[in-house]
Order: structure tokens, then sequence, then C-alpha cells
């Protein structure tokens, strides 16, 4: 589609071209019917000339403008710049000759042509034709004035009374159409006229009465004046008298006309031979109006012309600028014509659409990756499962935040890494890459397998899967590993065994050892004073005995009911440091020669807890430790509390931690299982109730060698009531169980 | 592409231009004279007598001479001497007289226009004097004008180039030769 604003701008363009334009070239017009004969146009001239004067120096003002504008494109190397100033100059190459040469010969054709109007034979032949009627008028005079000195002369009064009356007669004998009798002082003394109507003659000129009262006789030709017939004044003084005679002949009709037609045509020759040069002037003027008026619409036209031509190749220039820098919505303004260069323009365009489109495509089908990238990145970040994705070459590509939970290792610096470089960023990473090798070298195969993995923290168990990666033609282009830690949920499915093994031991066997009891009691109350000291002695020490294993028995029955049978908590809210600290303000007084160190610095910081369970976690704990380092010489046991704020929720940490010989390493991860101990007098269900009451409590307890030896043992439980800030948490490294 | 819309014609420097253009273009040269002007109340009617004198120049009097027709107009006006500069004259009346050249006699002719009156002088002097004699015209009624009110005539006389012929004309236009005037002779009168 045409931009509109763009159409608007042209026709623009083209209006005030034609604005300016049309109206010179009308006033022009004007002008030169103003110089020729128009006599009402001739009193615009002068406004006419100015307009034009004003529209010609407002075109060149345009041309100025557009010639300084297209210098400074053409200095800036603007698009289209070169090509519009070559158009120009052809164009102006094209027009200038032949207006030049229009020009030149119309001027010589002018001067030629009003040059020849005016023939020196038409001249030399007026003046001879007024040079003769003046002649034949002298001839004409001559006679009148000899006549009317006839008529002077022969007046002989002296009288005025009796002159006056002899003119009446002398003008019948004359041919005179007049006689007036004037005295030296002009005064009219008497006249005499053939119409009767005409009483008071004209009264004759004071310059007249001079020359004839200075003794020149004047015969004078009179033109037709007032539509009346030429007339020969002529006046004569008498040469005795002061008195002069003026007589008015009318010459004939015929001698009057010719003269009149001769007289007139020569003024109009004269005043025509006169004119030439103003009309020469006039012509040359308008022509040289025209001349500028062509040549500046033309130098104007070529630049409107030029620039219109070129306007599509500049901006098709700058559309391909603007997609080499990556702009594709910029559309070419499609010129109002239907020509080759508007063909190539909408091509241009719709090349720009479908690039923008694809580029729209592209910037679509990008996000909607990066929206699918992000949602499976949260679904993965937030999986409890581990998964790790490898490529053909066995690099990883992705893993998620539960892999390295699992691992305890940070992946995003091994991701595009291969797998023995993986294998060996951790230990845990090395078994596990090893048993996993040959499941991710078989591309499409399904595998299964629960791994267990021994670390510096204990035992590890990974359900882990191994599934083909598909792209969309189903061809594997690499592997999905997804593993879950089942250690914990391994472990609770222990615990539940054993609990289940507790309770029917305490049914099967507590309800024999009571019979058991009583029936040896029986025997030895019976029997024993019957039988003779020897055997008494016997008898004595075996039902004591019996007695003793059966209480022995009750009480590891007991010890199990109690850890297999669920707990019924009365919890409250207690301050941890004091419940803590009243525990140890029972052995601070008989540590003896082992050193306690106590460290307790969570504050007010409170758990929602059962007092009497809980004590039961710490006697143990503490009493574990203390047993661990009974043999030492320098035994030190260190009990310390605070807060652990580094993770979402606000932890309370309690650390018992001895010098002893510590876990061995093959224990580690089942020492809080029952019947597990290194004791030889233990049950083997301390920590494992330790374990359970801290679990009901909803804390973690993790068992741990210390680096410098010992065993190092940590609750977590969550606190409530805490105060900030607190000191800092300072837990030595440990692995969780 | 609008190749004009750059362009901004500061509007009021082209209207002085073209004032000082007109101005300088139509200054006349007063040349002309006007001498013992004069107004007399007679039979109810102002008169006025006047003689102008006219210096025409030697492109005027080579026109003349090649049998051009050389045409003045006296202008006469009356007006309320405090008037504005609005206020419509009483009277406001031309009179116009043609000076012609005639080779056959070898006169000049000297023609009323207005009155087709004409007359012959053998010299140009006599000629150009009787061109501007002014007698005897009457220009108010006394009933036009209210009496103790001042009023001020004028006469004022130049040249017609609207007369001349018409490829004369331009140049007439264009040349200060041609535009030849008077002062305004003013007096006052108080009917």
């Amino acid at each position: 589609m045409a931009d509109p604003s763009l159409n608007r701008s042209s026709q623009s363009g083209l209006f005030l071209l034609l604005l300016v334009l049309l109206p010179l070239l009308v006033s022009l017009h004007l002008m030169g019917s103003a110089v020729q004969n128009s006599d009402e146009l001739s009193k615009l001239f002068i406004p006419l000339l100015l307009f034009n004067i004003m529209g010609l120096i407002v075109i060149l003002v345009l041309i100025f403008t557009n010639l300084v504008s297209l210098l400074k494109q053409y200095r800036r190397r603007d698009p289209g710049s070169r090509l519009t100033l070559r158009m120009v100059l052809v164009f102006l190459m094209l027009s200038l000759p032949p207006v030049a040469l229009v020009y030149y010969y119309s001027i010589d054709f002018l001067h030629e042509g009003i040059d020849s109007w005016f023939d020196v034979e038409v001249d030399k032949a007026l003046d001879n034709s007024l040079e003769l009627g003046k002649v034949s008028l002298d001839l004409i005079k001559r006679q009148f004035l000899r006549r009317t000195k006839q008529l002077i002369d022969d007046l002989e009064d002296n009288s005025e009374t009796a002159m006056a009356v002899s003119l009446v007669d002398m003008l019948n004998r004359s041919e005179a159409a007049e006689l007036v009798l004037i005295n030296f002082n002009g005064r009219v003394i008497g006249s005499a006229n053939m119409n009767p109507e005409i009483i008071v003659p004209d009264k004759l000129d004071n310059s007249f009465i001079q020359q004839v009262r200075d003794g020149g006789d004047i015969a004078s030709i009179m033109p037709a004046e007032n539509q009346e017939p030429m007339q020969i004044r002529v006046v004569v003084r008498d040469d005795i008298r002061p008195i002069m005679l003026q007589a008015d002949y009318i010459i004939s009709e015929e001698i009057s006309e010719l003269s009149n037609t001769i007289q007139e045509a020569l003024v109009r020759y004269k005043e025509l031979a006169f004119l030439r040069q103003s009309l020469k002037f006039n012509f040359s003027l308008t022509l040289v109006l025209l001349l500028a008026f062509v040549v500046l619409a033309a130098v104007w036209a070529a630049f409107y012309s030029a620039r219109k031509l070129v306007q599509p190749i500049s901006d098709i220039a700058a559309g391909t600028r603007a997609v080499a820098a990556g702009d594709y919505e910029k559309l070419v303004p499609l010129q109002n014509t239907h020509d080759e260069l508007s063909f190539l323009v909408t091509s241009f365009n719709t090349m720009m659409r479908r690039i923008a489109m694809a580029r729209d495509q592209a910037a679509r089908s990008r996000r909607l990756v990066e929206e699918q990238k992000t949602y499976l990145e949260t679904v993965l970040g937030h999986l409890s499962s581990g998964v790790m994705v490898f490529d053909r070459d066995l690099c990883l590509q992705t893993a998620n935040r539960a892999a390295e939970f699992i691992f305890n290792t940070e992946l995003e610096a091994l991701l595009r890494k291969p797998l023995d470089v993986i294998g060996n960023s951790s230990e845990l990473l090395g078994l596990w890459a090893e048993e996993i090798q040959v499941a991710l070298n078989q591309e499409m195969t399904e595998w299964r397998e629960e791994i267990t993995l021994y670390g510096k923290n204990g035992r590890l168990v990974l359900l882990t899967r191994v599934s083909p990666l598909l792209d969309a033609a189903g061809r594997a282009k690499g592997r999905v590993v997804v593993f879950d830690d089942v250690t914990e949920l391994m472990q609770a499915q222990r615990n539940a065994a054993w609990g289940e093994v507790a309770r029917r031991l305490a049914h099967e066997i507590k309800n024999p050892l009571t019979p058991i009891q009583l029936s040896a009691e029986r025997l030895r109350h019976k029997y024993l004073k019957k039988m003779s000291e020897e055997d008494a002695k016997v008898l004595d020490k075996a039902t004591h005995t019996i007695v003793q294993q059966v209480d022995a028995m009750k009480s590891m029955v007991n010890a199990f009911s109690d850890y297999a049978k669920p707990s019924k908590l009365e919890t409250r809210p207690l301050i941890f440091d004091d419940l803590v600290q009243e525990v140890l303000g029972l052995y601070e007084a008989s540590a003896d020669n082992r050193q306690l160190e106590i460290s307790l610095n969570s504050g007010s910081a409170s758990v929602e807890a059962d007092p009497v369970r809980l004590r039961q976690v710490l006697h143990n704990l503490i009493k574990n430790a203390f047993e661990a380092v009974a043999e030492k010489t320098q035994a030190k046991v260190i009990v310390r509390t605070c807060i652990d704020e580094s993770r979402d929720h606000r932890s309370l940490i309690l650390e018992v931690l001895d010098n002893g010989d510590g876990f061995e390493e093959d224990a580690l991860a089942t020492v809080f299982e029952p019947y597990v101990t290194t004791k030889i007098r233990g049950t083997g269900l301390g920590l494992a109730i330790v374990k359970k009451i801290i679990e009901e409590h909803g804390g973690v307890i993790t068992a741990s060698n210390r680096d410098n030896g010992g065993a190092r043992l940590m609750v977590r439980l969550p606190a409530i009531n805490v105060e900030t800030p607190q000191l800092q948490l300072n837990i030595e490294p440990m692995g969780e169980q | 592409m609008l190749y004009c819309k750059k362009i901004m014609f500061p509007e009021k420097t082209i209207r002085q231009l073209v004032l000082v253009i007109m101005l300088l273009w139509w200054t006349p040269v007063m040349a002309f004279v006007v001498e013992q002007a004069s107004s007399r109340l007679q039979d109810g009617a102002y008169f006025i007598d006047a003689a102008v004198n006219y210096e025409f120049t030697d492109t005027v009097i080579e026109a003349l001479e090649n049998g051009v027709p050389i045409t003045v107009d006296i202008h006469f006006q009356v007006r309320r001497a405090d008037a504005w500069i609005w206020e419509k004259d009483i009277v406001d009346m031309h009179r116009r007289r043609q000076l012609r050249y005639l080779p056959l006699s070898e006169s000049y002719e000297v023609t009323d226009i207005d009155n087709k009156q004409i007359k012959l002088y053998f010299s140009r002097l006599a000629a150009i004097d009787a061109l501007g004699a002014v007698k005897n015209v009457k220009v108010v009624d006394d009933s036009q004008l209210e009496s103790g009110e001042i009023y001020l005539m004028e006469i004022r006389s130049t040249l017609d180039i609207e007369s001349l012929p018409v490829p004369l004309r331009p140049r007439a236009y264009m040349s200060s030769d041609w535009k030849l005037s008077s002062e305004w002779s003013q007096w006052q009168i108080r009917p």
C-alpha cells in the first residue's frame, strides 16, 4: 500500500509548484498584453512586473535551497544524491540550450521586426508630403497676405467709425470669413463676420500684435479648432495709421482635409518611430522575464523530477541499510505510480514483511522454548529426585538441584564435561559413574538399579533409572538419568521391621518369662529346705541364676517394647539451652578427670518438645560420649548449641563431640539401627531410641567422625522464639546420615 | 518530498522590501510648481485661479516634439481643515489638459479634455503657459460648506502617465523623467 503521508507530501509539492508557477505564467501573459495594446492592463504593469520579479525570486530561492541541500547530501554521500545531481545536470543540459537558442532568435527577430516597420523611404516620403503641404499652404498664405494688404490699403477713411463701417463692404468684396480691425494696443476697432451670429471676434494673441506692430505681417495656418475647418489667419499693419487688419480665410475643404491627413499620418509615424525603442524595451523585458521563468521553472522541475525519480531508489538503499542493521520494520514508502520502480519498492516491502514475519516466528519459537526450558528447570529444580542428562558423548547437559544436593557437589561447573571428568570431581560421583557407565553406553535400553555407595559421610543408597532421550524422529540423542536417595526410606523400612520384631519379642518372650521366674522361685522355696546342703547350694545357685537372667531378659524385652511402641508426646515450649544446662548439671560434678566443655549459644530460642523424652536423648548422647572416652587419659567431651540460619528455616543445633575412637567406618551407616553397638553391655538400642525421639520432634540426628579423631553427633531441631541476630553457626564439616 | 518546506519567507521583511521598492518607484519628481493659487467667492460659489509652472524634462519634450501628446492632471480638493484622514473630501476634482505638437502648422495645441476646448499656440512656452493657466475654475458651492468652519483648499498637478501611448507607459512607470508632479498647494477658507 502507498504511504499516505508520502502521497500527501508529493501532492503538496506538486500543488506548491503549480501554485507558484501557474499564477506567474498568467501574470507574465498579462504583462505581455499590458506592454502591447491593452489600456486597462497597462495600469497593472508595475504590479504585474513586481509580482513577476517576486515570483522569480521565490523560485530562485527555492532552487538555491534545493541546490545547497543537494550539495550537502552529496558531500555526506547520502543515498541517491549522486544520481539526483547527475539527473539534474542532464535535465539542465537538455533544457537550457534550446531555450537559449529560442531566446536569441526571438530577440533578434523582435528587433529586426520592429525596425522593419520603419522604412527610410516612407520616412522621407512623409517628410516630403509635409513639406509639400507646407509649400502649398505657403502659396495660399502669400496670396491671402497680398489680398489682405490690398484691403487695408484700400481702406481710406481715417475715422475709426468709418473704417468699421467699411469693413462689411470689404468683407463682401474679399474671400475672408472674418475681418477685424485692431489698433496697436490690441483694441478692436471693428469687425465683420460672414456668420452673423458671431458678433464678438476672437481676441488676437498678444504675440501676434507685438510681431505685427514691429513691422512683420503674419500669415498663419489655424488648424481645425473645435471641429471647424482649417483657416489661414492673416494680420497686416497699415503703413501710415496705427491699425492692423486681421483676416481669417477658410481653406477649401479638400486642401484642409488633405493637410490634416498628412499631418496626422506624420504625427502618427513620428510617434511610432519615437516609441520604437520603448516597444523593443517592453518586448525584450517581457521576453527576458519569460526566459527567466522558463529557465528557473526548468531547473526547479529538474530538481523535482530528479528527486522524485531517485526517491524510491534512495528509500530502498536506506531500507537495505536498515536490514543490515537488523531493523526489519522499516518499509520503503510506496510512490503513487505504477512503474518499474513502484514494482521494485513493492517487492522490497514484501520481502521485508516476510523477513519480519520469519523473525517474529523465530522469536516466538525461541520464547516458547525458553518458557518450556524454564518450566522444565523449575520442575526439575523442585523435584526431590536427582536428574542428570547426558548427550551421545556422555557429556553432562543438565543437572538439577536435587542431584547437587544428593552428591553434595556443585554440578554447574561440570556441565558439558564428559562422564569421566565428572567422576573425578568427587568420590561418590566417581563410584556412581562407574555403576551407570554400562547403562549409559546402551542407547536405547531402559535400566533400573539400586546402587549403594559408601562415602565419608556414610552409606548412600540411590535408586537409579537410566532412560534414552529421544528426539522428534525417535532417535536417541542422549540419556536421562533419574535417581532417588532412598537411604532414609530404607532406614525407615528397617526401623519399622525392627519395631515389629521388638513388638513380637515382647509378646512371645515376655509372657513366658514370668511363669519361668515364678516356677524357679517355687522350686527354690519348696525344695531348698528339703535338700542336702550340697544340693541346696546347687539349687540355690541355679534358681538364682534363672531369676537373674529372667530379669535381664525382661529388662531387654521392655527396652525393645519401649522402642517399638508409638510415643505419646506431651510437648510444650522449652528454652533449649536451659534444658541442656539442667541435664549437663548432673554430669559436671562427676566429670572428675574428664574435661567437659560446654558452649550454649542459642540464647532464649525454644523448641516445642516433650521435656522427658528430650532429657532421655540428652542423657543417652552425653552418657555415650563419656563412655567413649572412659579409657582416654585426656578425655574431652564438648557439648554446644547454636542457631543455624543458613537454611530457609531456623534450626537449633546440638552437638556432642568426644575425642574417643569414633565410629568404625563400616558401622557409621548403621549406628542408629537397633542391635548395633560397640559396647560389651549395650543393648544396641540407645542411639536407635535417640533417633526415634528426635525424628518424633521433627528433627534429624547425624553421626560422623571428627577429622582429628572422635565422634560427633549432631541434632537439628526446629526452633521457635528466636532472637536475632544470634551467634554465627560454627559447625564442623560432616555428612548427613 | 516537499522541496519547498524548508524555505521560510520572512513575510514582514518581504512586505517592507516591497514597500520600499514601491516608494522609490513611485516617488515623483517635484518638477511642477503651483504659483499664485487663490480662491474667491463669487455668485455663491468658490472659484480657483492659479498658474502651474510646468518644467518638463528633456525626455518629455522629446516625446512631445515627436508627436506624443502630453497630458497633465490638475487635482483640486476641498476638505475640512481638521478632518481625519479617512474623512471624505468635500470636493475631489480632476481637470485634464493635453499638449500636442502640430508639425504642419508648427504650432502647439492645448486641449481642455473636460470641455473639449482646443487652443493653438505658435510657441512651446506659450502653450505650456496656457497649459498651466487655471482661471475661474469653480470648485465648490458655498452652500456645500458650513459657515464658520475652516476648510482646506488644495491644488496639485501631475503628468498623467496613464494617458501616454501604451508602449511608452512601462518606461514611463520606471523612469523618473516621466514621474513629474507638483507639491500640494494649500490655503484655508472660512465661509
